[in-house]
């Protein structure tokens, strides 16, 4: 039987089960609509502002060095897959299968010993933070 | 070492589970409706074992673990040692009111629960789980559930944007920052197993391990991989405690912080949804350390299920004790953790895996 058509039932399944319960929570749940009732959620206190606030530039960077990092780990999974029939066969020397690897990775490192120095993935500072001598790096 | 001798099979010809229950129920002989209703109850059967593991008997699970690290006794008054608490938090739980905060963003914050429980459900279809409990045997397997279990960082963000809430928000940025700085660790740590085992099939993987690595006084130990490269295993525990999101890193739903990150806004059957999922994740978690790095369902006397369920049960409670000792780590150390220490530490232990795999083999 293909896998996949199983695979395919778990999803299936995955899906039946949180809507399945969502059936049940729908028939056993009171509604009680009251004003106020649904104002977002501010500890208590009355909401200030929008929800679109500015946040830390770091979160994008970090997103950015995810991808080039995450098709990175694409690439070597072939490699990584054949490498012990290769290493095994004799029919191709030791030389020839790493070396590829070797300079794949250091190419990244040196990527990320750039991104590092940058900056990129150490945390942001507002200006403030930064003259203010707080501990946090 | 791993590898000598035979060579490993690319693809072994275990009896998988829908057609075990194809032959059970006779449902074999009706050509592909048969064969998609077996699949079908074959699924059913390893979603429920999954979500009684997970969703039932995790929670009081959790309770009962932390309250003996607090020197506490936990819920004890239903039932023996309190288990029927179980079947009393459920009913409760789905029988509270549903508020949606009035700015929400609807399709999107009801989505955000159901595919954070249904994505780590999904992993488990290729995870062997013993006792001829095993739904799919891919070639892929590995590299499946690694992207299967990616996708919950999506119901993540979904779940943090949707609410409206400055909490939730930046909940879901924590998230999801955290989710990408350790997937890539935990990628690459999981290859360095693959570099032993010459494929990404997990009932390969599992059989690679079943090798004996030395004998002790006529004790055979198993060449399981965190035996054999036990520095990949570390790796690949920390980098997997960052993945679902637990302590130390549990940095996205700091409560002292950010109230619950992305899940402060659901109340409900959502909320359950939301819990049950990470719960689900820790397990995942648990049942991918256990199949790479633990033998799979190999062990003595008992069988491989019962193995199994020992072994997802050790990393749960391993999580449970970093819990209960570990203090949470800032997010801008949480960064720095991933981007300048497992990331660059995984690539070593690839390249030096690699290297050492090539000079004995």
């Amino acid at each position: 039987m293909n896998d996949w058509i199983a695979i395919g039932a778990l999803a299936l399944v995955g899906l039946l089960i949180p809507l399945g319960m969502m059936a049940v929570s729908y028939l056993l749940r009171p509604s009680v609509p009251e004003t106020s009732k649904r104002a977002t959620y501010e500890s208590g206190e009355i909401p200030t502002g929008g929800t679109r606030i500015r946040f830390n530039i770091q979160y994008y960077m970090v997103a950015l060095l995810f991808l080039v990092f995450d098709i990175e780990t694409v690439l070597l999974f072939p490699w990584a897959v054949v490498y012990l029939d290769a290493v095994e066969s004799d029919a191709v020397s030791l030389l020839e299968i790493l070396g590829p690897m070797l300079l794949f990775v250091a190419i990244l490192m040196v990527g990320l010993a750039w991104a590092w120095r940058t900056g990129a993935v150490q945390w942001a500072r507002t200006p403030r933070q930064a003259t203010s001598g707080s501990d946090r790096q | 070492m791993v590898g000598e001798g035979a060579t490993l099979p690319l693809q072994t010809d275990t009896v998988l589970l829908p057609e075990r229950v194809g032959e059970l129920t006779g449902l074999d002989q009706f050509g592909v409706g048969g064969e998609l209703l077996a699949a079908f109850l074959a699924a059913f059967i390893v979603g429920n074992i999954m979500l009684a593991m997970t969703g039932v008997a995790g929670p009081w699970a959790k309770r009962k673990i932390t309250a003996a690290f607090t020197d506490r006794i936990a819920v004890n008054r239903l039932g023996p040692a309190g288990l029927l608490i179980i079947v009393a938090d459920s009913v409760r739980l789905l029988s509270k009111e549903l508020i949606i905060p009035e700015d929400a963003d609807r399709p999107a914050y009801d989505l955000a629960p159901i595919v954070i429980a249904s994505s780590a459900l999904l992993g488990f279809a290729v995870i062997p789980m013993g006792s001829g409990i095993h739904l799919a045997d891919p070639e892929v397997g590995l590299a499946f559930v690694f992207a299967v279990a990616g996708i919950a960082s999506i119901g993540l963000v979904m779940a943090g944007y949707a609410s409206a809430n400055k909490y939730s928000m930046l909940g879901g940025l924590r998230a999801v920052a955290q989710n990408v700085a350790y997937e890539i660790p935990l990628v690459v740590t999981g290859m360095s197993v693959v570099i032993f085992a010459g494929t990404l099939q997990m009932s390969a993987i599992v059989e690679a391990q079943a090798q004996t690595l030395v004998s002790l006084g006529g004790l055979d130990i198993p060449a399981w991989y965190a035996l054999v490269n036990p520095f990949a295993f570390v790796l690949f525990l920390v980098a997997n405690f960052a993945e679902v999101g637990r302590n130390p890193f549990d940095t996205p739903e700091a409560p002292t912080e950010i109230v619950a990150g992305y899940q402060t806004e659901y109340s409900s059957v959502y909320f359950v949804l939301i819990y049950l999922g990470e719960f689900i994740h820790i397990f995942l978690g648990g049942a991918i350390i256990a199949t790479i790095f633990l033998g799979g369902p190999a062990g003595p006397v008992l069988p491989g299920i019962v193995w199994f369920i020992i072994k997802i049960w050790a990393v749960f409670f391993l999580t449970q004790w970093l819990r209960s000792a570990i203090p949470r780590v800032r997010i801008d150390q949480l960064i720095e953790i991933g981007w300048k220490g497992l990331l660059v530490l995984s690539f070593a232990n690839l390249v030096i895996t690699a290297v050492i795999v090539g000079l004995i083999a």
